[in-house]
C-alpha cells in the first residue's frame, strides 16, 4: 500500500544522502560519577556589565544540581553558557571568557548533531510558530536520532515520556489551544524524549501548580539517579531543598555558595544573597530545610 | 505505518494495548497521502480544461489524447492540425509556464513562512517579488544582455536575495520576527522599489513602459517553450531544498535555540533556504511579474487540511501553487474573452481580501499586536 511505501522510500533516500551528511556516532553514557559538565572562569560581558563573572561549575552524572538566586543573579545566562547559546564575540562591547566542557570535550568541538545526542535543553518560555499537534511536538525530540535508533524506540521514548509527565491524554491537541501548565509539560516531554545523559532545565516549574511541580522535580530526581545529570534553574528554595542533590547559589554573576543544601541553605548567606531576612528551619518529619521569608 | 509491532514488542506488552501514537499518525499520514493525490489529480484535470478553453476551443478529450500521442501511446482522437497548433505553440506552454511560476511561489511562501516563523510572511507582501521586479526591469531599462535569455533572471535573483536578506535582518529581533516589525518591513521595502520603478517607467520609451507594465501587473500571456526551458531548472533546484529541510523547518518552529539543541545548524539551514526562495520567487518573477498572495493563501489552505508539518505543507503547498495559478490564468483569459485581465490583478482580488481576514485572525489569537 502507498502508505506503507512511503516511509520505506524515505529511508532509502536519506540512506542514500546519509553519507553526505556525516551521522554522528552514537553517544557513549558516562559513568556515575564521573565529571560531565565542567565550566572554567566563564565570564559573559554584555553592554558591559558583567552577568557571569569567573563562574567555576562542575557537574558529575548522577547528580541534580539546582541553580538559585535572586532575579538577574545570572542564572539563565549560566545555563545559556552551558547550553552552548552564548557565543558572543568581541563585539559592541561585549566580551566572555573561559570555557565550557561536556563529556571532557570544550563545547565548540562538538557539532549540533552531536551535541543533540548528548545534552537537551528546556528553555523558559514555550512558545511555537505553527499550531503542531502535541504528539508530533514530543516527537520532534526523536529528531537527533533519526538514522541511529530502531522507529520502534522513537515511539516508545514519546510515549514514555508523554505518559511520564501527563501530557499522553493530549496527544491529539494542537499547542495553542493547551493551558500554560499544559504547554509546559509538553515541552519537558519533548525534552525528555530526547533521552539524553545531561538534561538543562531553565525553570520547569514556573507555570505549573503545587502537583505538578513535584512531579517534573520527581521525573528530574530519578533520571539524575539513572545516571543521568539534571541542572535546573529553580526559584522555589524548598525545591530546590528537597530534590536537589547540590545547590548552587548565584549573586550578582558570581557563585555566592554550592554544596549539599542543608550545608549552604542557612538565613544569614541566604538573607544577604536575596536582600531579604529569611529563616531556615528543619521540616519537622524529614529534616529537609524549609525556606521562609521573614514576615 | 512502520510495523511497530515487530520493533517495539516490549511497550505494547507493558501497556497491554498499542502504543496511542501510530493510529492517529496512520490516519494523518493517509489523509497527507490523499491531499497530495487531489492536488495533483486536480492539477491534471484543470491543465485539460485550461488547454482546451479560448477563442479555438478543444475538447479536455482531445487535449489528453494529443498529449498521450505526443508520448506515443495511439489512444483517442487527436485535434484537427489547427487545434494542434493552438495547443502545442500557444497554450500548452502558457500552462506549463503557470503551473511552473505558481509552485514556485507556492513553495517560496510556505518556506518562507517556516525561515520566518511567521504565517504571514510571502514574497510580495515583504517586497520580494518587488525587489526581484526591479532587478529585472533594470534590465529592460538599461537594455542589458550579458547572458543573454539569462540576464533577466540573474538580475532579478541578485535583486530577489538582496531583498530577502535585507527584510530577513532587519525584519527579526532577538531570534524571532514579530508582524508588525514584518509587514512594516515589507512597506518600506515595496515603497522604496515602487520608487525604483516609477522613476525607471517615468524616463522610459512606450514600448519599454508595456513591458514594464507586464512586470507590475503579472501575467504568463508571454509564454514560450524557451522560458519554460529557462524557469524548470531555477524551479527544480529550489525544490531541491525540500526533502534535506522539511524536517529541520518543523524543528525551528520551535525556535533558533531549540532547533540547535535538537542538532540543526541553523546558520546553514537558513542561508540555503534563504538562497532556495530567492531563487524560486525570482525565476516567477523574471517570468510572470509580481503575482503576489500565492504564496500567502496556498500554504495556509494546507495548514488547515493536514497541519503545519512541512514534509507534507512543502510539497503540497507547491502543487497548490500550481493549481491555483493555473486556474487564476483560466480566470484571467476567459472572463472577460476575448479581452485579457492581468493575472496579478486577479490574484490580488482573491488574495487580498483573504489576507485581510488572516491578519483579523490573528490579531484576535494575540489581543493585538504590541
Amino acid at each position: 500500500m502507498v502508505v506503507n511505501t512511503l516511509p520505506r522510500l524515505r529511508r532509502r533516500v536519506s540512506a542514500a544522502f546519509a553519507p553526505l551528511s556525516r551521522p554522528p556516532a552514537l553517544p557513549v553514557r558516562a559513568a556515575t560519577g564521573s565529571e560531565v559538565v565542567r565550566a572554567e572562569g566563564v565570564t559573559v560581558r554584555r553592554g558591559g556589565r558583567a552577568l557571569l563573572d569567573g563562574v567555576d561549575l562542575t557537574v558529575r552524572a548522577g547528580e541534580l544540581l539546582a541553580l538559585v538566586g535572586p532575579n538577574g543573579a545570572g542564572k539563565s545566562t549560566l545555563l545559556a553558557a552551558l547550553s552552548g547559546d552564548v557565543t558572543g564575540g568581541p563585539a559592541r562591547g561585549e566580551a566572555d571568557e573561559g570555557a565550557v566542557l561536556l563529556l571532557d570535550r570544550p563545547l565548540p568541538e562538538w557539532t549540533p548533531p552531536q551535541l543533540a545526542l548528548r545534552r537537551a535543553v528546556l528553555p523558559q518560555e514555550a512558545s511555537v510558530s505553527f499550531p503542531f499537534p502535541v504528539a508530533e511536538l514530543v516527537a520532534m525530540g526523536r529528531a537527533p536520532w533519526a538514522g541511529l535508533c530502531a522507529p520502534g524506540a522513537d515511539d516508545a521514548a514519546v510515549a514514555a515520556a508523554m505518559d511520564g509527565t501527563g501530557v499522553a491524554h493530549l496527544a491529539g491537541r494542537r499547542f495553542p489551544t493547551l493551558s500554560g501548565g499544559e504547554r509546559a509539560r509538553v515541552m519537558l516531554a519533548r525534552v525528555l524524549a530526547q533521552d539524553t545523559q545531561v538534561l538543562m532545565l531553565d525553570e520547569p516549574t514556573a507555570a505549573l501548580d503545587i502537583g505538578h511541580q513535584e512531579l517534573v522535580l520527581s521525573i528530574a530526581r530519578q533520571i539524575s539517579e539513572d545516571g543521568g545529570a539534571v541542572i535546573v534553574v529553580l526559584h522555589d528554595l524548598g525545591l530546590a531543598a528537597a530534590y536537589a542533590h547540590r545547590v548552587a547559589i548565584l549573586s550578582g554573576g558570581r557563585i555566592a555558595a554550592q554544596g549539599a543544601p542543608a550545608d549552604v541553605f542557612t538565613a544569614s548567606l541566604l538573607g544577604n544573597v536575596y536582600q531579604h531576612e529569611v529563616e531556615v528551619l528543619p521540616h519537622p518529619r524529614t529534616g529537609v530545610p524549609l525556606v521562609v521569608p521573614l514576615r | 505505518m512502520t510495523a511497530p509491532d515487530t520493533t517495539a514488542p516490549e511497550r505494547v506488552g507493558v501497556d497491554g494495548g498499542p502504543p496511542p501514537g501510530p493510529g492517529g499518525r496512520a490516519a494523518h499520514r493517509l489523509r497527507a497521502v490523499l491531499l497530495l493525490a487531489g492536488l495533483g489529480t486536480g492539477l491534471v484535470a484543470v491543465s485539460l480544461v485550461a488547454a482546451g478553453a479560448g477563442a479555438y476551443p478543444v475538447p479536455a478529450g482531445q487535449v489528453a489524447s494529443s498529449v498521450l500521442h505526443a508520448v506515443g501511446l495511439e489512444v483517442g482522437t487527436p485535434p484537427d492540425r489547427i487545434g494542434r497548433t493552438v495547443l502545442w505553440d500557444v497554450r500548452f506552454p502558457r500552462v506549463v509556464l503557470a503551473v511552473m511560476v505558481g509552485a514556485a511561489l507556492g513553495a517560496a511562501g510556505a518556506m518562507m513562512q517556516g525561515i520566518f516563523g511567521n504565517p504571514l510572511a510571502e514574497p510580495g507582501v515583504i517586497g520580494v517579488s518587488s525587489g526581484a521586479a526591479v532587478g529585472a526591469i533594470t534590465v529592460v531599462f538599461t537594455g542589458l544582455t550579458v547572458f543573454g535569455h539569462w540576464t533577466i533572471i540573474a538580475a532579478s535573483f541578485v535583486f530577489g536575495l538582496a531583498t530577502t536578506l535585507f527584510v530577513y535582518v532587519f525584519a527579526r529581533s532577538r531570534g524571532r520576527t514579530e508582524v508588525v516589525t514584518l509587514l512594516l518591513t515589507g512597506i518600506a521595502v515595496n515603497a522604496v522599489a515602487g520608487a525604483a520603478i516609477g522613476l525607471m517607467t517615468n524616463f522610459s520609451q512606450d514600448a519599454e513602459i508595456q513591458t514594464i507594465t507586464f512586470w507590475q501587473l503579472g501575467s504568463v500571456s508571454t509564454a514560450t517553450w524557451s522560458k519554460v526551458a529557462a524557469i524548470a531548472p531555477c524551479l527544480l533546484a529550489g525544490l531541491a531544498v525540500i526533502p534535506l529541510h522539511a524536517r529541520r523547518l518543523d524543528l525551528l518552529a520551535l525556535g533558533e535555540g531549540p532547533a540547535r539543541h535538537l542538532g540543526v545548524d541553523v546558520e546553514r539551514m537558513r542561508l540555503v533556504l534563504i538562497c532556495a526562495l530567492a531563487l524560486l520567487t525570482s525565476a516567477a518573477v523574471a517570468f510572470a511579474g509580481i503575482v503576489a498572495f500565492v504564496g500567502l493563501v496556498v500554504p495556509h489552505i494546507i495548514r488547515m487540511v493536514t497541519g503545519p508539518g512541512h514534509r507534507v505543507l512543502l510539497p503540497a503547498s507547491a502543487l497548490g501553487g500550481g493549481l491555483l495559478l493555473l486556474a487564476a490564468d483560466l480566470l484571467a483569459r476567459t472572463v472577460a474573452a476575448p479581452a485579457e485581465i492581468p493575472l496579478g490583478v486577479v490574484t490580488a482580488a482573491l488574495g487580498g481580501p483573504f489576507f485581510f481576514y488572516l491578519l483579523h485572525r490573528t490579531r484576535a489569537k494575540q489581543g493585538g499586536w504590541s
